[in-house]
């Protein structure tokens, strides 16, 4: 499906930025600070050399599995605005060069974190990026409504893999960072397809907004919403947790859920008046509210690190 | 006589410099990692199917 790009649109030579953007970047940093937040939280510690290299080989694992995802994607990003001025709908790059990017990047990030770090780290890894490109990308995607709530789970794996990286397994609190991913994900995505459902309607990708209309994944979203909040409150009673964690979380869950209360008391009419200004204000603070979680998880760890009289805050998870 | 370069040269050489440095930096990195596994104590040589001193030496304990 993506010769078509190489046939159509005659390449120029590419520049560097070509093959850095089509890396992901804004992805990668997602990936590398919840992966960092992750071994920063591991009960086991690893010098600093190790960690940084680690997480190099998982920036460039999530680099790789972008690369191959807009390699396979390239069809569907053309008819796509948000997606039409990518590297290689642009015809900045030809999908061959993808590819090649992809499956060579995907080999040395893998194999390097083994080296630097454990085999389960680079399983982990590699099925991290078999799980972004086969399942989500090539089946999930195109096939179902359920696309990005399983295929979330691709994203939610880095802070385990960083996790893994210092403690070689998995642990209760790895898993509750990955929950708080996966179920932050469907209503992330969903704010943002309510405003781009013309793209997914065009490019027949069956998006819950495509599939079973604004009003329904207006109530989708307010349901993960609430599952998402109880998610992260219950989190703050958990090893990687604490005061700091709950007095930073409660707030920015309130404005979460009062935010996709709104959402779902608006007609298409309302939001098409003000051009989506609500759903575009809510999907930005989604970005904001997972950075903050994890913000501050990495915070509460330093703290107990430095001060072993922390405030007693009961851990029942 | 062409006075000027074409412009895809500059482009090229840009790409080329970009490459250099992440191959280095790549370098630079295995390095490192292995200098911070040794200092901590990682085998420095794995079973290779030939008898080694050391190897001697340990059974000689044992």
């Amino acid at each position: 499906m993506v010769e078509i790009q190489a046939d159509i649109i005659e390449h120029e030579e590419p520049e560097a930025s070509d093959y850095f953007e089509l890396l992901k970047p804004k992805v990668m940093r997602l990936v590398v600070f919840t992966a960092a937040i992750g071994l920063l939280a591991a009960p086991n510690s690893i010098h600093p050399v190790i960690a940084i290299a680690s997480l190099l080989c998982v920036a460039i694992g999530a680099g790789a599995a972008g690369a191959l995802n807009m390699w396979w994607d390239a069809d569907i990003d053309l008819i796509m605005k948000r997606t039409s001025t990518r590297p290689i709908p642009s015809g900045r790059i030809s999908s061959d060069q993808a590819l090649a990017l992809g499956i060579i990047l995907s080999i040395l990030s893998v194999m390097m974190l083994g080296l630097f770090a454990n085999i389960f780290a680079a399983g982990l890894l590699a099925f991290t990026i078999f799980f972004y490109v086969v399942i989500y990308s090539m089946w999930l995607k195109r096939a179902t409504p359920q696309n990005i709530v399983i295929g979330g789970a691709a994203g939610a794996f880095p802070p385990m893999i960083g996790w893994s990286i210092a403690s070689g397994g998995v642990g209760l609190e790895s898993i509750l960072m990955f929950l708080l991913i996966f179920v932050w994900t469907p209503p992330h995505f969903w704010t943002l397809a309510l405003f781009m459902n013309q793209d997914y309607s065009k490019a027949k990708v069956p998006m819950l907004t495509v599939t079973h209309g604004m009003i329904s994944t207006r109530k989708h979203i307010l349901v993960y919403t609430i599952a998402l909040s109880i998610l992260a409150v219950a989190m703050a009673f958990s090893s990687v947790g604490g005061p700091l964690y709950f007095a930073v979380c409660v707030p920015l869950n309130i404005w979460f859920l009062l935010g996709s209360i709104k959402i779902m008391n608006r007609t298409d009419e309302v939001s098409l008046a003000d051009n989506f200004k609500l759903e575009k204000k809510i999907f930005v603070f989604s970005i904001f509210y997972l950075f903050a979680h994890f913000g501050v998880i990495g915070a509460e760890t330093v703290i107990k690190a430095l001060s072993p009289y922390y405030i007693a805050w009961p851990e029942i998870i | 006589m062409i006075l000027k370069e074409h412009e895809i040269y500059s482009r090229r050489g840009r790409k080329n410099m970009w490459l250099g440095g992440i191959m280095g930096s790549l370098v630079a990195v295995i390095f490192l990692v292995t200098v911070v596994k040794l200092a901590n104590g990682s085998k420095m040589q794995a079973f290779d199917h030939s008898l080694r001193p050391e190897m001697v030496e340990s059974d000689k304990k044992n």
